[in-house]
């Protein structure tokens, strides 16, 4: 199916598909329960199995994923939804810069492939193998653990779907967000600047959330952001 | 299938399918190679900052303010859990660990008061 440079051997590149694939075993622990959540999460809301298995499989963003069923939930605008994703998902520019110039020569549909199956683990997981490895085939190993997060993330999805019928009624689902949320930005604030930016941002938010119209979000990042600059001027 | 129904699902697959084009061009945007641009400086140094203030922006909210009204009570369920789960968040840096301290103290918290 992909056109590769002809004088690799399938058994390498199997091997090598394989080794990646093992290699994110230990990852999935905490992916596929992500995933279950999701499905879990979704169909509590509304959205169907199918739904949230279509949303899975064309987005493949977690985070994003998760932000825009509860936008959807509270009817918010396509355009806070997506200029949520767009936001939430930009750091996928960095990982795209990255690993490009380890698969220049092959072909588009492979490279739109792999572009599709980037994630953060996925990314974080491969990046030190294809900077080490300078055999035409060390892509393949890229491609076992992003494939293995795929397959995890949709059998999540679809278990998640399936079992939101056993969560009991009145149990608080809308806190799931804030909380995944929460473990995620403490790992992502790494120095000063963005804990004061999280910190100006999260302080705003609070402030604005009665304005309506989601309009803490657009102001909570507006404030983080100028605040995370004017710290760094 | 009500017509709303079908409104709303024909809402769902539009905004899902604009989710699935931004994100595809974000992740190739240097694969496809079709663009030589490169990132901006302005958006270079600021684009670690974009993290932590919609993570921030969305997860505050919701722990302080609910349908409508600000809950700020001392025994107010959510904020406590808020608060709990914000701690499990910084020490723990773990989605699981948060979701358990979290829904764990909602349900003391909801139970005592």
């Amino acid at each position: 199916m992909f056109k590769l440079a002809a004088s690799v051997p399938d058994n390498e590149r199997r091997s090598s598909f394989f080794e990646g694939f093992i290699a994110v075993l230990p990852a999935q622990a905490g992916l596929v329960p992500f995933a279950v959540i999701i499905g879990i999460t979704a169909v509590e809301l509304g959205i169907t199995p199918a739904e949230i298995l279509g949303m899975s499989i064309l987005v493949f963003a977690g985070a994003s994923q998760l932000a825009a069923i509860f936008l959807m939930a509270d009817g918010a605008s396509i355009v806070v939804i997506l200029a949520t994703v767009l936001a939430l998902n930009v750091r996928f520019v960095i990982y795209s810069a990255s690993i490009a110039p380890f698969i220049l020569s092959l072909s588009r549909l492979h490279k739109a492939v792999y572009a599709y199956l980037l994630t953060d683990p996925g990314y974080a997981i491969s990046i030190p193998r294809l900077q080490s490895d300078s055999a035409p085939h060390s892509h393949w190993y890229y491609f076992g653990v992003t494939f293995g997060i795929w397959v995890g993330w949709i059998l999540g999805t679809l278990i998640g779907a399936g079992i939101s019928g056993d969560i009991p009624d009145g149990f608080p689902i809308e806190l799931v967000l804030p909380f995944i949320f929460l473990a995620l930005l403490f790992s992502v604030i790494e120095d000063r600047t963005t804990a004061i930016s999280a910190a100006t941002a999260g302080v705003v938010a609070m402030l604005t959330a009665s304005l309506g119209y989601n309009l803490e979000l657009v102001l909570g990042v507006a404030a983080g952001v100028s605040a995370g600059v004017y710290v760094d001027r | 299938m009500s017509e709303l129904e079908v409104m709303s699902r024909i809402r769902f697959w539009t905004i899902v399918i604009g989710m699935a084009i931004v994100t595809f061009l974000l992740r190739s945007s240097f694969i496809a190679a079709f663009s030589y641009f490169e990132i901006p400086d302005w958006l270079e140094t600021n684009m670690k900052l974009i993290p932590p203030t919609v993570l921030a922006a969305f997860s505050f909210p919701p722990l302080v303010y609910r349908d409508g009204v600000y809950a700020l009570s001392a025994t107010e369920p959510f904020l406590l859990a808020g608060m709990a789960a914000t701690l499990a968040a910084w020490r723990t840096e773990n989605i699981i660990a948060t979701l358990v301290v979290g829904f764990g103290t909602f349900w003391v918290a909801s139970s005592l008061f």
